[in-house]
């Protein structure tokens, strides 16, 4: 017995097998963990890939309408697009979301769950939102920054799922989890922007763009003094792309060879230049140092019929065909970004009744229908308007003739009115400049028109003598009437600020004379010239010597350019209804960056 | 090993006794080394099955983590960087092969690497490049189409990645070559207005 019991003992027969089936299973186990915690990692990864696909596109779809409801079905249709298994999201009910969005909005998530996912979007995503605090492992709390944005200006997607596991589950690891989050922020009228040099508003109308007879308009490369892509070069000057946008879609107007973007004369031009280099570039031409490409720049317009100069987009009836081709605007421009830095406010789509007298009423081809700005809240338009009234002598000015000055200036050749520095009101039914007025600094309001005739010299801001400017800042306020300039007449208006009611309009004629209208270099109405209110068509004319400088605001009103002279620089940045160049009329439209109102390119920021 | 008591045998016996006491079934001597012949062969099998199925795996990762990233890339990415619409499209393509670390490269014949942009539900407003096979990106042609049929909003211009080949799992009894595919849409964000 016992010696059969040492037997067993010894007995080592099928140990191999024992021990091979041992480290094998051991062995199985430990590659198939492997391969399913490899697996849930790659999940893990291309699930954050679905989220901040969702995300970003719901982040972009902020910027252009700041609408959480329409940010909502964007990020929707990119989940749909993405995770496989996911295809309707039903359970995700995006009218739940706010349509209109600020400081005091509550953040809204709206969760399903669809296949193996567990989805959810959130807007607006608030300062103290889970969304905000950063999960990585080990990473340190990251609570909500300036860069990090308004809360309206954030959405957040987040991606729960469980991951069925293969061989991990001989282990009794049936599912593995994987959670993802993303927040995007939207840029919305600041941060990355670019310029544009001219842009009409009119949603619907045709010839929104147009060049007739002999008219040309150049839409210049834009001078960039301190930018340069690549920053170990320091900043550096650089030339941005010319940008003629047109935010028609044709819809209204447009019939046989009229075209949104319209160019119907012997020799009529419509080019946009930029950085040197493109492939269809025509020729160059020196910018303040630097090369500019001509044809290397951009035109743009809403209406179908792009590329290529296509009715309704387009049309070229003699002249020479846009250089380069127009292409297609993806979404409209609007004034949004005009109103945000001079008229900030919460709501665009009504009109204030203490301002209507002064301002157009909105149409459905003028609507503003533009996202609320977020702060600061800083009304500086409706406050000039408020300030000043329909009529009478506002607070902390005089009155022209209560101080002995005549409506109309006139008299023998040298009769000089030097007005002393202070604030006017120039309360004349129709002021009359025969001679040479200087108001010498402050601001001017005039009640009616201002004709200023050939002899005529009328300066504001300015010094007598050399019409140097005076102050960084002036404004003038025209409640009604038309501000005319002879040909030959003079009329310097140096860092002014020029308000024209919905009753007040400009009529440049062209000739010998010298226009010089520079925009306030600091201040509520830095870099803005022109804010006109009124519907009746801006004349400007080509001068002998012609200083445009800044932003010519004109949304109800067609700007009309009818040059005499053959070249006219013009660093200024023109937001129109509409803009016509015919007759000699040589428009060159080149502002400088920094002189000019910024336009967002509607893009994401993933921040969490 | 105790053999077994037995008469004495003549010696021819003996001899035929002696070769065929070695195949006795008692005698396991050299078994160890014929379970091991064959248990490796079996674990070899499943060895070589995990590592072409790890490998195969891994290609699935890379290739679908490569589309959305080119996706992204292409997302940001504003065509006048590229300074035409073709050439943005090989670039796009060309970062969706090299973030693929190797598994979208070389001259399989079940491999494609399509990149389109467009907008709609319409395949005619896309353009897009496609090669397949030993084709190489960089010279790619621009052609009229997408990559696979667009479910995003339909104002929204989208970048489209679709990358696709063959794995090959290899477990000497059994092979298989399963389809990897990573596909990706993103809405384009440098429209250059």
């Amino acid at each position: 017995m016992l010696d059969r019991l040492r037997r067993v003992h010894h007995d080592e027969s099928g140990t191999v097998i024992l021990v091979v089936t041992l480290i094998m299973v051991a062995l199985l186990l430990l590659a198939g963990l492997v391969i399913d915690v490899g697996g849930v990692r790659g999940f893990r990864a291309n699930q954050q890939s679905i989220s901040d696909a969702a995300a970003a596109a719901g982040a972009v779809t902020l910027a252009e309408t700041r609408d959480g409801q329409a940010a909502c079905n964007t990020a929707k249709a990119y989940v749909i697009s993405n995770a496989r298994g996911v295809d309707t999201l039903a359970g995700i009910d995006c009218n739940t979301f706010p349509v209109s969005c600020d400081a005091d909005t509550g953040e809204v998530t709206a969760v399903t769950v669809e296949g193996r996912f567990t989805i959810s979007i959130a807007f607006p995503v608030a300062d103290s939102s889970p969304l905000l605090d950063s999960q990585v492992l080990g990473a340190l709390p990251q609570p909500a920054s300036p860069e990090d944005g308004h809360q309206c200006e954030r959405i957040g997607v987040s991606i729960e799922s469980t991951f069925s596991t293969t061989f991990s589950r001989l282990a009794g690891i049936d599912t593995l989890q994987a959670n993802v989050h993303t927040v995007a922020k939207a840029s919305l009228a600041k941060g990355d922007a670019m310029p544009v040099n001219l842009l009409v508003l009119d949603r619907t109308g045709c010839q929104t763009i147009r060049s007739s007879g002999n008219g040309g308009i150049y839409i210049d490369a834009v001078y960039d003094p301190d930018e340069d892509d690549d920053p170990s070069n320091g900043l550096q000057p650089l030339l941005e792309p010319g940008l003629a946008a047109s935010d028609s879609d044709g819809s209204a107007g447009c019939a046989g060879s009229d075209g949104v973007i319209d160019i119907d004369g012997t020799n009529a031009v419509l080019r946009a230049d930029g950085p040197e280099g493109c492939t269809n570039q025509t020729g160059t031409h020196l910018m303040n140092g630097l090369t500019a490409g001509e044809g290397c720049g951009r035109i743009r317009t809403l209406a179908p019929g792009t590329p290529g100069c296509n009715f309704p987009a387009c049309t070229t009836g003699g002249g020479t065909p846009p250089n380069p081709e127009p292409t297609k605007l993806p979404l409209r421009l609007t004034r949004a970004s005009v109103d945000y830095r001079y008229n900030c406010k919460t709501d665009y789509s009504t009109i204030p009744g203490s301002i209507a007298w002064a301002t157009s009423a909105l149409t459905p081809a003028n609507a503003q229908d533009i996202p609320g700005c977020l702060d600061p809240q800083a009304t500086h338009i409706y406050d000039l308007i408020a300030t000043v009234g329909a009529g009478g002598t506002p607070t902390g000015f005089q009155s022209w003739t209560g101080a002995g000055y005549p409506c109309t200036v006139q008299g023998p050749p040298g009769t000089t009115i030097l007005v002393p520095a202070g604030n006017w009101q120039v309360d004349c039914p129709a002021f009359i400049v025969k001679r040479t007025v200087v108001f010498q600094g402050g601001n001017v309001v005039v009640d009616g028109s201002v004709d200023i005739e050939s002899s005529g010299i009328l300066a504001v801001n300015a010094s007598a003598g050399s019409y140097a400017a005076v102050d960084p800042e002036a404004w003038v306020f025209l409640r009604s009437g038309l501000l005319r300039k002879a040909g030959d007449a003079v009329l310097v208006m140096n860092n002014t600020f020029l308000y024209a009611s919905r009753n007040a309009h400009i009529e440049m004629a062209g000739g010998n004379g010298r226009l010089t209208w520079v925009a306030p270099d600091q201040g509520d109405f830095d870099d803005l010239a022109l804010w006109g209110d009124s519907p009746t068509t801006h004349l400007w004319a080509g001068q002998a010597d012609l200083t445009l400088e800044g932003v010519f605001f004109t949304p109800f009103a067609q700007a009309e350019y009818a040059g005499t002279a053959g070249q006219n620089q013009v660093r200024a940045q023109f937001v129109a209804r509409s803009l016509h160049a015919r007759g000699q009329g040589t428009l060159i439209v080149a502002p400088e960056f920094g002189r000019s109102v910024q336009f967002p390119r509607a893009e994401s920021a993933l921040i969490r | 090993m105790r053999p077994p008591p037995h008469p004495v045998p003549s010696p021819r016996a003996h001899r035929h006794l002696a070769r065929s006491e070695r195949i006795l079934p008692g005698d396991e001597r050299g078994a160890a080394v014929v379970e091991m012949a064959v248990i490796s062969s079996i674990l070899m099998m499943i060895l070589l099955g995990i590592i072409s199925f790890g490998l195969t795996h891994h290609q699935n990762i890379s290739i679908e983590g490569a589309a959305r990233e080119a996706s992204r890339f292409g997302a940001t990415y504003p065509v006048s960087d590229a300074g035409s619409l073709e050439q943005w499209l090989r670039d796009v393509g060309q970062v969706a092969e090299n973030a693929a670390t190797g598994a979208m490269s070389g001259a399989d014949p079940s491999r494609l690497v399509c990149v389109a942009q467009g907008s709609g539900s319409d395949e005619a407003d896309f353009s897009r490049i496609r090669v397949t096979g030993s084709e190489v990106i960089g010279v790619a042609i621009e052609e009229v189409g997408w990559c696979f049929e667009n479910t995003a909003p339909a104002d929204d211009t989208v970048v489209q990645v679709q990358l696709h080949r063959e794995g090959w799992i290899e477990g000497i009894v059994f092979s298989m070559k399963p389809t990897l595919t990573g596909e990706a849409t993103n809405r384009f964000e440098r429209s250059e207005t």
